[in-house]
């Protein structure tokens, strides 16, 4: 169980920040319903976390929001244009995807894997700069020249976040991106995404840190929405109970006035 | 009115940074005049004692840029037999190379050479059957391009799935068309193949590039300047894919089509070289390695890089086939294999050290 007791400072909303209306989608593969008519708002600037037991669907979401699939229904529209009808590249230059664990056998440079950023947008004299200080926006600057294999799993994420940040995007998107990371670097990769004030929805495991960091969370459950709402409307005993199968009890972090959650078996 | 993440301005001078543009130009001007230094070289190691001036003076006469005194002798060894045999090999090289580096990236495999989707075996057979019914060398490298073509088109039907083309169902694929056509080649010899023709045969299969022409030469250096113009232009693109398809797709590629496309090119590249030159292994596999532990991994440096790497090995490659042990020659794949299975091991050893 982790108790967070890390000071959560709500950045100014970007003004303009488009919001992402997810619009009754459904998604199967292989004849079965895997996203079953799932609707969602996320407002501009703000962080919406996707929880759900394991296959209940938040990968699948997440990935036909980003386009990589295609949904067999419904809607996702970013600042009121719909992102399945975009190209895929000029969807690129508007929406960022930070995968769990996303590796490579290729020799790169953590500059190189930055600039992975750029792909979709044309080529620049500026593309460097970019990277860099998206670079020192994570913490990781001085890392620029090293070798991506000789990274911790913790510095390899803040390098997926910076190569994120460099696609310049008015959507991020962000699966399970604490998998596997240790604590500090937990609370470390959300407060950097949070400052960064860009509309976010990130499928995340893990209750408390959906708590701690995010403005909305959206509880799926066999593909459907089960719950929708402020963490503490949301995370409450009877939610966890009938989605996860174990019994919480709510009590709120003495610095943050956030919910923190533990768990015991029915 | 749209907002996106603008992170601060950093002090952004990176002096150990400043490595890509300024370091791949210097890279490139120097694989490039080491590939000129090959040609004249090269093209003077023989049984004629030929001096490296000869060689551009034969050049230089050929294109009507000058007028020596080169004796006919002199002049017809170095334009009507060394030259093109030569020109070829650099073709030939730098095709294998540039094939091996795009094909290991497009299916994530570290260990992909250019004949990894069944195409020098569909070739073999084309050749083969060319050479058994004796329709003579015009025919054979349409019959082996034919082959190739053919390989890469059953390898794609085998590992299509719902219009995706997955690496790993593709090697595979590309494995069992591969045995496929070994066993046919096999068959045809075996059926049919006598005296003067199992020795050409033989040679063919081993790769070699005696008797090389012009026409030869001419064929792999058109393939290898168009499509390698191509595959430049798509640097960005195959540098994507790096992180695989999903992560190459959130970055605005194309991921199918541009799998298709790039691999169909590299069958029509591997085609060219396997049609003049037979199957000459390892060079495609090693050489863009080799230049990655150099220069990293951006195609915009491994692709030109690779190919003037490959052009310059393939040429000593082939002078050491012809001259060890003159006047018969040795296959220059086998030549390639003695050199490439050494260090082919040694990738595999780092690797190891790697993980």
């Amino acid at each position: 169980m982790t108790v967070l007791d890390t000071p959560v400072v709500r950045p100014a909303v970007a003004a303009g920040a488009p919001p992402l209306e997810v619009a009754d989608v459904s998604w199967s593969a292989d004849g079965r319903l895997i996203v079953d008519g799932v609707g969602l708002t996320v407002a501009p600037g703000t962080m919406t976390g996707l929880l759900g037991p394991n296959g209940s669907g938040k990968s699948s979401l997440l990935r036909t929001v980003a386009g990589t699939y295609r949904p067999d229904g419904g809607r996702v529209l970013l600042g009121g244009s719909d992102l399945g009808a975009m190209r895929r590249r000029d969807r690129a230059r508007r929406v960022a995807v930070v995968e769990q664990e996303s590796t490579t056998d290729v020799p790169l440079q953590v500059l190189d894997v930055v600039l992975l950023g750029r792909t979709p947008h044309r080529a620049s004299a500026s593309d460097e700069a970019l990277a860099l200080a998206a670079l020192e926006t994570v913490g990781m600057r001085d890392l620029a020249g090293r070798d991506w294999h000789t990274l911790s799993g913790g510095e390899r994420q803040r390098v997926h976040l910076a190569r994120a940040i460099t696609q310049q995007p008015e959507l991020l998107l962000l699966d399970e991106p604490t998998n596997h990371l240790d604590i500090h670097y937990q609370l470390a990769l959300l407060t950097f995404v949070h400052s960064l004030g860009v509309t976010t929805l990130a499928a995340l495991h893990d209750l408390n840190l959906a708590a701690a960091y995010c403005d909305q969370v959206v509880v799926l459950d066999g593909g459907r929405v089960a719950a929708a709402g402020a963490p503490a409307e949301v995370l409450v005993p009877d939610v966890v109970r009938s989605v996860f199968g174990v019994d919480a009890d709510i009590h709120l972090n003495p610095r943050t006035g956030r919910p923190v959650l533990t768990f015991s078996p029915l | 009115m749209t907002t996106t993440v603008a992170p601060p301005a950093a002090g952004a001078s990176a002096p150990e940074l400043r490595r890509s543009g300024a370091r791949t130009t210097a890279w490139i001007a120097v694989m490039a005049a080491v590939l000129a230094a090959s040609v004249t070289l090269a093209v003077t190691i023989g049984s004629a004692d030929l001096h490296p001036l000869d060689v551009w003076r034969s050049i230089g006469d050929h294109l009507g840029l000058s007028s020596s005194s080169l004796s006919l002798l002199r002049d017809g060894i170095v334009w009507e037999l060394r030259l093109p045999r030569v020109l070829t090999a650099a073709a030939v090289g730098a095709a294998l190379a540039l094939c091996g580096a795009v094909m290991q990236t497009l299916t994530r495999n570290p260990l992909a050479d250019p004949y990894l989707l069944g195409l020098s075996s569909g070739a073999s057979v084309g050749a083969v059957a060319v050479l058994i019914l004796g329709i003579g060398r015009l025919g054979l490298p349409a019959a082996a391009f034919a082959g190739a073509l053919l390989a890469l088109v059953v390898t794609f039907a085998l590992a299509n799935r719902r219009g995706e083309l997955a690496p790993t169902r593709t090697v595979l694929a590309g494995l069992a068309v591969s045995y496929l056509c070994s066993a046919a080649t096999s068959f045809i010899i075996f059926w049919s193949a006598t005296g003067d023709s199992y020795r050409e045969i033989l040679s063919w299969l081993l790769g070699s590039l005696g008797g090389a022409s012009w026409g030869d030469a001419a064929i792999v250096w058109v393939a290898v300047v168009v499509v390698g113009t191509v595959l430049v232009s798509r640097a960005r693109t195959l540098d994507a894919f790096a992180f695989g398809d999903s992560t190459a797709s959130t970055l605005g590629i194309n991921v199918n089509a541009t799998r298709w496309t790039l691999l169909t090119l590299v069958a029509l590249l591997t085609g060219a070289a396997v049609a003049v030159s037979g199957a000459i292994g390892f060079v495609g596999l090693m050489l863009p390695h080799a230049v990655r532990f150099i220069v990293g991994s951006g195609h915009r440096a491994v692709l030109p890089l690779s190919a003037l790497a490959g052009a310059s090995f393939m040429i000593w490659a082939d002078t050491l086939a012809r001259t060890l042990f003159d006047p018969r020659e040795l296959p220059v794949g086998v030549v390639t294999a003695f050199l490439g299975a050494p260090a082919f091991a040694v990738l595999l050893r780092r690797r190891r050290v790697g993980r």
